[in-house]
C-alpha cells in the first residue's frame, strides 16, 4: 500500500509551542482522522504538510514529493479547505471559477459547476449571502475540481446541520473510492469521525499521543466502571487515566479483553473516540 | 499568476460604485475650480495609488493571506501579480485621461474660439501626473507587504509626506524654472520604471522572508 504522507519526525518550533516530532503516515485510499482539543496541533500538521509554515525538522514526503521543495507540484494534486471561507465575500460562485480554473493545471470548470448543481450552490450570489454550510461546499467544489488526489480539510463540519454533515461524510466517502485518493482532516465532532475514519491520530499538546486504525482502536480501548475503592486493586499500569464520580469512577484501557481478563467481572463499556480523547487529556 | 490578477481586478470591479462616487466628486469639485483636466489627474491618482493597496486590506480581512500558499503559486507569483495589478490600473487610468484630453480638444475645437493646436508640451504637462501612480504604488507595495496593511498605510502616509516634503524642497532650490515638461515626463517616467523594478524586487525579499 503506497502511502499519501509520510511525516519522518517533522516538527515545528513556536515560541509558545512545540509540535514534537510527528512519525507517521497516511496510506492512500484512506480518510485519517486528527483529534484533539484545541490549540493541539492539529492545524499546525496541517499547515507543515501544506508548507504554509515551514519545519523546524525533519521532513513530510506528500505524493512521493518533497513538501518543500517540491511545493508547486504537490499543490497541483492536493486540495486544503481551511475552517473558515477564504474567497472575498463579495464575490460568487462564478468568479471563485474564474479565478481557481487559472490557478490549476487540471481545473475542470465542467466538474465545478455540476457540483455546484450537486450542492445547489447558486453561482451568481455573493459568497457572504451563503450559510456556513454551504462556504463549506463552495470550497469543498473547488478542492474536487482539479482532480486533487490528496484532501485536508480543517473542521470541516464545524457549524454544519446534521444533513449537511451527512452530505459532507457521503462526498469524502465517494472520494476514497478512488484508490488513489486519501483524505486528511481534523474535526472536533467525533462521531464523524467514527462514521468515516480510517485512521484516527489523537494530538494533545502538541504529542501524537496515538495514530491507529480506528476500528482496531474501538475495538481494543475501553472504559471500566468502578467503585472508589475497588478502583485502589487496578494496577495503574493497566489504563490511561481516570475520571472520578460521586458515586464511582471510570478508566480508559487500552486492551479491553486482557483487561477483563485480568480483573474478571469489571464492568466494560465500548470506548468512543470522544472517550479517548476525553481520557487522554485527563491524563 | 492570471489567477491573481484575475481576483484584484474582480475585486475592483466590485468597488466601481465607489470609483464612480470619487470621480464625481472630483469632478463636481474641479468645474467649481474651472480645472477640469488637472482634476482628472488628481482622480487618476487617487483611484491608481489609492485603490491599488485595497486588495492588501481584503487580503488582510477575508484572510487571503493566511491561506493564498495553499494555493499553487509562489510568493514571487504573488507579488508579481500585486504590481502587475498596479500597472493595469495605471494603464486604464492613462487611457482614461488621453480620452479625457482629446474630449477636452473636441470641445475646445467645437465651441471655443480661438483655437489653439495641442502641443506635446501640453500633453506632457497633462500626462506627467499620472506617473506618481506608480511612483506612489513603488513606494507604498513594499510597505504594505512589511507591516501589513493596517500599520502599512500608516507608513505609506508618512512616507508619501516625506517625499513631497523633499520635491517642495527641491522644486524650492532650483528656483521653479522648469527646462521642458516633456523632459520632466522622461526623467519622472524612467524613475518610475527603476523604482518599480527595484521595490518589485525589494517586496519579493520580504514576502520570501516572512517568518512562518
Amino acid at each position: 500500500m503506497k502511502n499519501s504522507i509520510v511525516w519522518n519526525n517533522a516538527e515545528k518550533k513556536f515560541d509558545l509551542f512545540h509540535l514534537q516530532p510527528v512519525t507517521m503516515n497516511l496510506e492512500q485510499g484512506s480518510i485519517m482522522g486528527l483529534i484533539g482539543e484545541n490549540g493541539s496541533g492539529k492545524t499546525t500538521l496541517m499547515k507543515l504538510v501544506l508548507n504554509l509554515i515551514s519545519l523546524s525538522g525533519g521532513n513530510i514526503e506528500v505524493l512521493g514529493m518533497d513538501s518543500v521543495s517540491q511545493e508547486y507540484e504537490i499543490k497541483q494534486k492536493i486540495a486544503f479547505v481551511p475552517d473558515e471561507n477564504i474567497f472575498y465575500e463579495m464575490f460568487t460562485a462564478k468568479e471563485v471559477n474564474k479565478i481557481t480554473s487559472k490557478l490549476y493545471v487540471n481545473w475542470s470548470e465542467k466538474a465545478f459547476f455540476e457540483y455546484l448543481q450537486k450542492f445547489e450552490i447558486p453561482f451568481d450570489k455573493n459568497i457572504k449571502s451563503f450559510s456556513m454550510g454551504m462556504k463549506k461546499k463552495l470550497a469543498i467544489a473547488c478542492a474536487l475540481s482539479h482532480k486533487a488526489e490528496l484532501l485536508l480539510l480543517d473542521e470541516p463540519m464545524n457549524g454544519l446541520d446534521p444533513v449537511a454533515r451527512q452530505q459532507m461524510r457521503d462526498i469524502l466517502q465517494e472520494f476514497v473510492e478512488i484508490e488513489s485518493h486519501s483524505v486528511l482532516l481534523s474535526s472536533h465532532i467525533t462521531e464523524d469521525l467514527e462514521k468515516i475514519a480510517d485512521y484516527i491520530t489523537l494530538i494533545e499538546k502538541g504529542n501524537v499521543i496515538l495514530s491507529e486504525n480506528k476500528d482496531e482502536l474501538l475495538e481494543n480501548y475501553g472504559v471500566a466502571n468502578f467503585s472508589k475503592e475497588d478502583l485502589k486493586e487496578i494496577d495503574v499500569k493497566d489504563y490511561v487515566s481516570v475520571k472520578q464520580y460521586a458515586f464511582g469512577c471510570k478508566v480508559l484501557v487500552k486492551n479491553k479483553k486482557m483487561f477483563l481478563r485480568k480483573y474478571d467481572g469489571a464492568v466494560m463499556d465500548n470506548a468512543s473516540l470522544e472517550d479517548i480523547m476525553v481520557f487522554y487529556h485527563e491524563r | 499568476m492570471i489567477g491573481l490578477l484575475y481576483k484584484d481586478m474582480i475585486y475592483m470591479k466590485k468597488m466601481w460604485k465607489t470609483v464612480i462616487l470619487f470621480a464625481v466628486f472630483f469632478i463636481v469639485f474641479s468645474f467649481v475650480q474651472s480645472n477640469t483636466i488637472s482634476a482628472m489627474s488628481f482622480i487618476s491618482i487617487m483611484i491608481g495609488g489609492n485603490f491599488s493597496m485595497l486588495p492588501f486590506s481584503y487580503d488582510n480581512y477575508s484572510k487571503w493571506n493566511e491561506y493564498q500558499y495553499a494555493f499553487p503559486v509562489s510568493k514571487k507569483t504573488v507579488v508579481c501579480s500585486r504590481y502587475l495589478f498596479g500597472l493595469v490600473l495605471f494603464g486604464i487610468c492613462l487611457l482614461l485621461n488621453v480620452v479625457g484630453l482629446l474630449l477636452v480638444q473636441i470641445e475646445i475645437l467645437l465651441f471655443t474660439r480661438p483655437y489653439a493646436p495641442i502641443t506635446i508640451q501640453y500633453v506632457s504637462a497633462e500626462i506627467l501626473p499620472l506617473f506618481f501612480i506608480p511612483i506612489m504604488q513603488a513606494i507604498s507595495f513594499p510597505l504594505m507587504y512589511r507591516f501589513g496593511a493596517e500599520k502599512g498605510r500608516l507608513y505609506v502616509i508618512c512616507a508619501i509626506a516625506v517625499i513631497i516634503a523633499i520635491v517642495m524642497s527641491v522644486m524650492k532650490i532650483w528656483g521653479g524654472e522648469i527646462i521642458t515638461y516633456s523632459s520632466v515626463l522622461i526623467t519622472l517616467a524612467s524613475m518610475a520604471v527603476v523604482l518599480y523594478v527595484l521595490s518589485m524586487l525589494l517586496s519579493i525579499c520580504i514576502e520570501k522572508k516572512k517568518v512562518q
